[in-house]
């Protein structure tokens, strides 16, 4: 691969991913069980046995760590998958059919965008109660205005070419249209942002599970894991730090096959 | 805005039966209940809220937080200033940082130099708030134990006479040099980790608007001419480079005022963030529903701010 970059991020998606069904499908592979507590391992360091450490209750933070993640995985992509699904159409028609739909598409997204996101994210897990799918719906709602922009924007700029008009000329139905040409020219931009959306929404999701308002103990979550281990930031620092390294580094991973995507698959793009 | 009264109110309210259990807790007898219920007009139908809601948001009247039966908006402005303090500081530092940044790494296109810079605020911008907050929180107070690591002021420096609101300003228009020092050394680390967070915004907009000007031909005449270089990139490049960057201002805010919850609550900041997470842990509505408000209030005044100096910056924009 001529990038990287790019492949670091998908190597780390790779293994997020992975790890997220392995660990869905099958969590016992880990032989996690919470009530495990072995008062004499408490707070160890990251040692051989234990690469992430212990916990406070002397589980090691590896295991909770991986049983987390299909969570994660599961929302971010969910969250994602909507947001594309919905904005990306929702985008479309208002960039395709103008005027008046245009307009009341791009006053609904104002509105969401005006709040700050993680805001309203905040506001509405709150008013549906904690809980993961409540943290996910409100996501959703605050995630796909961006992805209508983006899509709208694409689909103005490329409706006044030639071969749009020709088909709208050859008397193509407007679905059809939408199908053939519009979505294949304007997706290229949304995966790409999709991409690196999906490590953002990773990062909203488990600052909400920080404030507690996302997924619930016993659930696991990487924030919960941040928030519960803070208290122990002077005397185990390894508690609370290496699950948000954790968040940090599947970021950045989905960031970096973002940027790769994109230039894969913008045409325009000279290397 | 009227969208936006709507879906906070929306949100505050539609989804809840009965909340009033929640606040009272434990001693509650029918006739408190009762009281509360009319008192938050609760037993309305839900249109009717929502007038008592608009109302009371332009007579100021936001209603009395069931915790601490102070009126929400006082609580605000008691909280507010310190957080307008963190903004304020945070959003000047990643200018600072972020602008140079952005234009070295166009100058040095392509380099080793731009390359870090790239990573730098990829990785920041990346990064959890939680994690910035405890990594720094860790490195500096703890370990290095050079920073405090909670709070606006030590405890044992009376604080300023409250002049703004705003501890740092306050203690240098008093000439309080003790509160001065100290107010300082805490705005530190917040600040800090807000600017990590979001200078990576201002490098990479900076990057790519100094980038497409100094391909543009005026450029490219000023170095044909012979100008000095250093003279070209900075008056002629830079200029025209920072316009977005000042629009993005307003989205800067809106990321800072997301990761301004998390900070504050880790470090103890004594301001809207931490009201927040306070609100939400006990379930308080009025206040949720008020600071929710008052976020949105703050990302539409920033807006109007970029504006602004959007138009007084650029010479082919009049008002």
């Amino acid at each position: 691969m001529r990038d990287p970059a790019g492949a670091v991020g998908l190597g780390i998606v790779v293994v997020f991913l992975v790890t997220a069904v392995v660990v869905g499908i099958d969590p016992k592979i880990l032989n996690y069980n919470p009530f495990d507590f072995s008062f004499y391992n408490e707070l160890r360091p990251p040692s051989l046995q234990y690469p992430f450490g212990t916990d406070n209750f002397g589980r090691s933070i590896l295991s909770e760590v991986l049983m987390a993640t299909p969570l994660d995985a599961f929302v971010s992509i969910a969250v994602v998958a909507f947001s594309l699904a919905v904005g990306g159409i929702l985008g479309a028609l208002a960039g395709y059919f103008g005027s008046k739909a245009d307009e009341a598409i791009m006053r609904l997204t104002d509105i969401f965008l005006s709040f700050p996101a993680l805001i309203l994210a905040v506001g509405i897990s709150d008013a549906l109660g904690p809980g993961a799918i409540h943290a996910m719906v409100a996501l959703m709602v605050v995630s796909w205005p961006t992805y209508a922009r983006l899509a709208r924007g694409d689909c103005l700029a490329i409706r006044e070419q030639a071969f749009i008009k020709a088909a709208k000329l050859s008397g193509r139905s407007v679905a059809y249209t939408l199908r053939k040409h519009i979505l294949p020219n304007v997706s290229p931009s949304l995966i790409a942002y999709a991409s690196v959306n999906t490590g953002f929404i990773i990062i909203a999701f488990s600052v909400l599970g920080y404030l507690g308002l996302g997924a619930q103990p016993p659930r696991l979550e990487w924030g919960m894991l941040v928030f519960q281990g803070q208290s122990y930031l002077r005397t185990a620092p390894w508690f609370p730090l290496i699950p948000g390294a954790i968040i940090l580094v599947v970021t950045v991973g989905f960031s970096f096959l973002g940027d790769a995507l994109r230039d894969a698959l913008d045409p325009t793009f000279k290397k | 805005m009227i969208g936006v009264t709507f879906i906070t109110f929306i949100v505050a309210h539609a989804i809840v039966p009965n909340p009033v259990k929640a606040w009272i807790g434990l001693y509650s007898n029918p006739q408190i209940i009762q009281a509360y219920t009319q008192r938050y007009h609760l037993d309305d139908p839900l249109w009717l809220q929502y007038i008592y809601y608009m109302e009371g948001l332009f007579t100021g009247n936001w209603g009395i937080s069931p915790t601490t039966g102070r009126p929400v908006l006082s609580e605000i402005a008691d909280y507010f200033p310190a957080t307008f303090e963190l903004v304020v500081f945070s959003i000047i530092l990643s200018f600072i940082i972020g602008v140079p940044l952005g234009a070295v790494a166009a100058l040095r296109n392509k380099t080793k130099t731009d390359l870090s810079i790239k990573s730098f605020y990829l990785l920041g911008v990346s990064s959890p708030p939680f994690l910035v907050a405890l990594l720094l929180q860790f490195a500096f107070a703890y370990y290095f134990n050079l920073f405090p690591s909670v709070g606006e002021i030590s405890p044992n420096i009376p604080p300023p006479k409250p002049i703004t609101g705003m501890m740092v300003i306050d203690s240098l228009l008093a000439g309080d040099w003790p509160a001065f020092i100290s107010t300082l050394d805490h705005l530190v680390l917040p600040t800090l980790a807000l600017t990590i967070l979001i200078f990576g915004l201002f490098t990479r907009l900076t990057r790519s608007a100094m980038l497409d000007v100094l391909n543009k031909d005026y450029v490219r005449t000023a170095k044909a001419k012979g100008l000095n270089q250093y003279y070209v990139d900075v008056r002629h490049a830079l200029r025209t480079a920072l316009i977005p960057s000042i629009t993005i201002l307003a989205v800067a805010v809106g990321q800072l005022l997301g990761g301004v919850v998390v900070i504050e609550y880790v470090f103890g900041w004594p301001g809207i963030g931490s009201y927040t997470v306070e609100a939400i842990t006990t379930s308080n509505f009025p206040d949720i529903v008020g600071v929710t408000t008052i976020f949105a209030i703050g990302v539409v005044v920033s807006n109007m701010v970029a504006d602004i100096l959007y138009a007084v910056l650029d010479p082919r924009i009049r008002i």
